[in-house]
């Protein structure tokens, strides 16, 4: 050992120390960015004595994936929940004022209160009120589906369109660390932004991280479709500019396949993008057709019959549609009635209506279903007849996710009850998906984020040991010197 | 590294996420107590939302339903009323009439007599309420009876003039009639006479009530029918009576056979009397069912409205202690912020 010798290892000790204070300050740089990775600057004594610094930046792998599948999920509920909510606000305003239930039960009362003061055409009115009341609720709730319908598929293509400029600043992002990686130059810079690139990505649709050598990484769906292998996949999204009764919403193809819809064989089941097609082919599918049903069976609830036996077909009563004077076929979903469903004219008094016909009937003029023959202006029977058969039982579609043989007033309750009950458990998972996903990122920023005070200590010791470093080479210096001086 | 770490970041934001979780609470603590009520029934009730719905429906439908019952109700209490005065009407007509009968048998007094009681009933018969002819049964927009005098009754009393002339062969005003006997008018009263007032003729010339009455439901499953209408026996037999003193007292019929169709008035008489009687109690009846529908229905509504509380509403006790439980954790949350924001490193070195 010579004095040459501790003074080399001094200069390589004042690097790596000025090395790790460099890596400290970036680390406590980093404090306040949640994505931030901390740097991990280890000392590396090699065989020579002397020493270097070996920077690692340390992420827990598994925790990372947990935490992007948690953050998928809890997208998908938040994106479900937040439109349940928008149709429940509307719905539901004013403790339920708006929904079907209720205001079927209106009209229940409004009848019953015309058929107690059968004579008197202001109760008669009032009853046609509340008809044309229900009428536009149940419109107005049709048209709010479909824009809300229209609003998702215009959410989904910005999710695409996000999604593929996204994927485009990976390409950039990836090429550069699979290029740094391989030369050995620092890209935790660009690691960090990659990491939270993904975590946006997952917010969108659920990915699996697939990690290669030189820091590459190659993004499945879920369903392991591939997203991402060097450059973007094609992904495929057809908006609506509209929705009708009938209108078809198009599916998301990635590189190709289906990855949403019945044609899907295996379809994606997280991130936003998962959620807002559940939401437009399942649920919203489910209110539109229990709207349908309801308009249907108040159609028919309201028709009239013919009085003679003579086995004519029901017509419209105080409600028709634009298929009337016709009755919509019982127990079949007839798309958009909802939203057809009017209060009919000719007993409508605003409209130059007789609404008296609603106490006599024969509304379409055919004598064969007039109810009160007698004409007696007191004649309260049609009217209760109208009233019970809301709480008659019927037949409805299938397809609407609702039983088949209820009454008009149990099926709308039921809707009511379904829609609920699904905003009660979209509400609850996305409370506790909300959790997971804040528990993960917590848990990985704990894991792998700065302490302000650990950095601060290191850089104590890292002061400490410069001082230490300076100390020895000027000691060595005035042994240098003493050496000098004495020849 | 770490056996177990903390990041710097993650304890400042975990404080700030807390405070705001509690802020919503508060919030809803806040708005349960000041409406006693769930802050979001939907979400609370989920899957059973649709009784709170059904059964402020059914609230407001009994409200209503005591509403429509009070209008039956006072519908058949002017009913009584009618009937009542109708009652006190052919008593007195009674009373008079067979003091007339007994004594001077004064035509012109008959008559007067008789006209009075005419009118009192036709007036009792065609009182409405809210508009409504009562005693039409459901023709309730056309009066009950015609008026005998008036235009309206003018088909009616060409109807009886006739029904003399045919069966006599002349009218009452003329010179043979000063010969008919007490036998031969009461072989009018029970013939022709009696006829007038059968169900066809009653229909079409005195009455265009139906035999119907109003139908309303006084709970959600009883429908009563308001009994008597102007087509029961007892106003017929009212009307009868007086008419035929009206039509007939001054006419050239001798006493006897005044006497005769004075006594057919007061048998007809009585017997209306007795019948109204009946009418009333059928009316009664009625009332009675009425009266205890709303009585089963306000014990009801007091059912739903705690079932509706039971199933919506807040104790206002929990609700509060909520509220403090959730300030005091609040505060403690602020005051722990404060102080790990103040609490770092560089202030010790």
């Amino acid at each position: 050992m010579t004095l040459s010798a501790a003074l080399r290892t001094a200069t390589s000790s004042l690097s790596s120390t000025s090395q790790q204070a460099a890596v400290t300050s970036r680390n406590i740089a980093g404090i306040g960015d949640p994505n931030y990775i901390r740097r991990d600057a280890a000392v590396v004594t090699n065989y020579y004595g002397t020493t270097r610094v070996d920077t690692q930046r340390v992420v827990n792998q598994a925790l990372f994936d947990s935490s992007l599948m948690a953050n998928a999920k809890y997208a998908k509920s938040d994106a479900i929940a937040s439109s349940i909510d928008r149709l429940a606000s509307f719905q539901q305003l004013n403790e339920f004022s708006n929904s079907a239930a209720s205001l079927l039960g209106e009209l229940k009362n409004a009848t019953e209160f015309a058929a107690a003061t059968p004579s008197d055409n202001t109760t008669l009115n009032s009853l046609v009120e509340n008809a044309r009341s229900m009428a536009t609720a149940l419109n107005s709730s049709y048209t709010e589906i479909m824009n809300t319908k229209t609003d998702i598929d215009s959410a989904i293509r910005t999710s695409v369109t996000n999604l593929r400029t996204m994927l485009a600043q990976l390409t950039e992002l990836n090429d550069a660390i699979v290029e740094g990686s391989r030369f050995g130059n620092d890209v935790f810079d660009e690691l960090d932004i990659r990491d939270s690139l993904l975590n946006e990505i997952s917010t969108e649709i659920g990915i699996n991280v697939v990690s290669r050598e030189n820091n590459d990484v190659m993004l499945t769906l879920n369903n392991g479709v591939v997203l991402f292998e060097k450059k973007p996949r094609d992904i495929q999204f057809q908006a609506m500019p509209s929705y009708g009764p009938n209108t078809q919403g198009s599916n998301l193809f990635v590189d190709g396949v289906p990855v949403t819809g019945d044609d899907s064989r295996l379809p994606i089941y997280t991130g936003a993008i998962a959620g807002n097609f559940e939401l437009r082919d399942r649920y919203l599918v489910d209110q539109q057709n229990q709207l349908d049903e309801i308009a249907r069976g108040l159609i028919e609830a309201y028709s009239e019959q013919d009085q003679t036996g003579g086995g004519k077909p029901a017509l419209a009563g105080l409600f028709t549609w634009d298929g009337g004077p016709g009755v919509p076929t019982s127990g079949i979903l007839q798309p958009g009635i909802a939203g057809s469903l009017s209060v009919n004219e000719i007993v409508d008094h605003t409209k130059g209506g007789d609404v008296t016909l609603l106490r006599d009937g024969a509304i379409n003029g055919d004598a064969d279903y007039l109810s009160n023959t007698a004409g007696g202006a007191s004649f309260s029977d049609r009217l209760y007849e109208l009233s019970a058969n809301i709480d008659k039982g019927m037949t409805f579609d299938s397809s609407s996710g609702l039983p088949q043989d209820l009454t008009l007033q149990e099926y709308a309750n039921q809707s009511l009850d379904q829609f609920n009950a699904l905003r009660q458990s979209t509400t609850n998972s996305r409370e506790y998906l909300g959790e997971l996903s804040a528990g993960f990122k917590a848990a990985l920023q704990n894991e792998n984020g700065v302490n302000l005070d650990y950095e601060m200590s290191r850089l104590l010791e890292i002061e400490r040991a410069y001082q230490a470093t300076a100390k020895l080479l000027s000691t060595v210096d005035e042994m240098l010197e003493t050496l000098i001086a004495s020849i | 590294m770490k056996l177990s770490s903390i990041s710097t970041h993650a304890l400042h934001s975990s404080l700030r996420n807390l405070t705001m979780a509690k802020q919503i609470d508060l919030n809803i603590a806040q708005k349960e107590i000041v409406t006693g009520r769930l802050a979001d029934i939907g979400y609370s009730l989920g899957g059973k939302t649709h009784f709170a719905v059904s059964i402020e429906n059914e609230m407001d439908l009994i409200s209503q339903m005591k509403v429509t019952n009070s209008f039956v109700t006072r519908r058949m209490e002017t009913m009584q009323l009618s009937i009542g005065s109708m009652v006190d009407a052919a008593n007195d007509f009674l009373a008079d009439m067979s003091t007339e009968i007994t004594t001077s048998l004064d035509r012109s007094f008959l008559k007067s007599l008789s006209l009075s009681a005419l009118e009192n009933t036709t007036a009792s018969l065609n009182v409405a309420y809210k508009g409504e002819y009562i005693f039409s049964g459901v023709n309730s927009d056309s009066p009950s009876i015609v008026e005998y005098e008036g235009a309206s009754g003018a088909a009616a009393k060409q109807a009886v003039q006739d029904a003399f002339t045919n069966h006599f062969g002349f009218d009452a005003n003329d010179p043979s009639a000063a010969n008919l006997s007490k036998a031969d008018m009461e072989g009018f009263l029970d013939g022709p006479y009696n006829d007038l007032f059968n169900d066809s003729n009653w229909s079409t010339l005195w009455s265009s009530a139906s035999d119907r009455g109003i139908r309303s439901k006084v709970s959600s499953q009883e429908l009563v029918e308001t009994p008597s209408t102007a087509q029961s026996e007892a106003y017929r037999k009212l009307i009868a009576a007086s008419v035929l003193m009206v039509e007939f007292a001054d006419t050239q019929l001798n006493d006897q056979a005044i006497d005769g169709l004075a006594t057919g008035a007061l048998n007809l008489s009585s017997n209306a009397v007795s019948e109204l009687a009946n009418e009333q109690g059928l009316i009664g009846l009625v009332q009675e069912r009425v009266s205890r529908a709303d009585e089963r229905m306000s014990f009801q509504k007091d059912v739903l409205a705690n079932q509706l509380n039971d199933l919506t509403g807040v104790d206002p006790y929990e609700a509060v202690t909520r509220l403090q439980s959730l300030s005091i954790s609040l505060e403690a949350s602020y005051a722990a912020t404060a102080r790990i924001q103040s609490l770092s490193i560089m202030n010790y070195i």
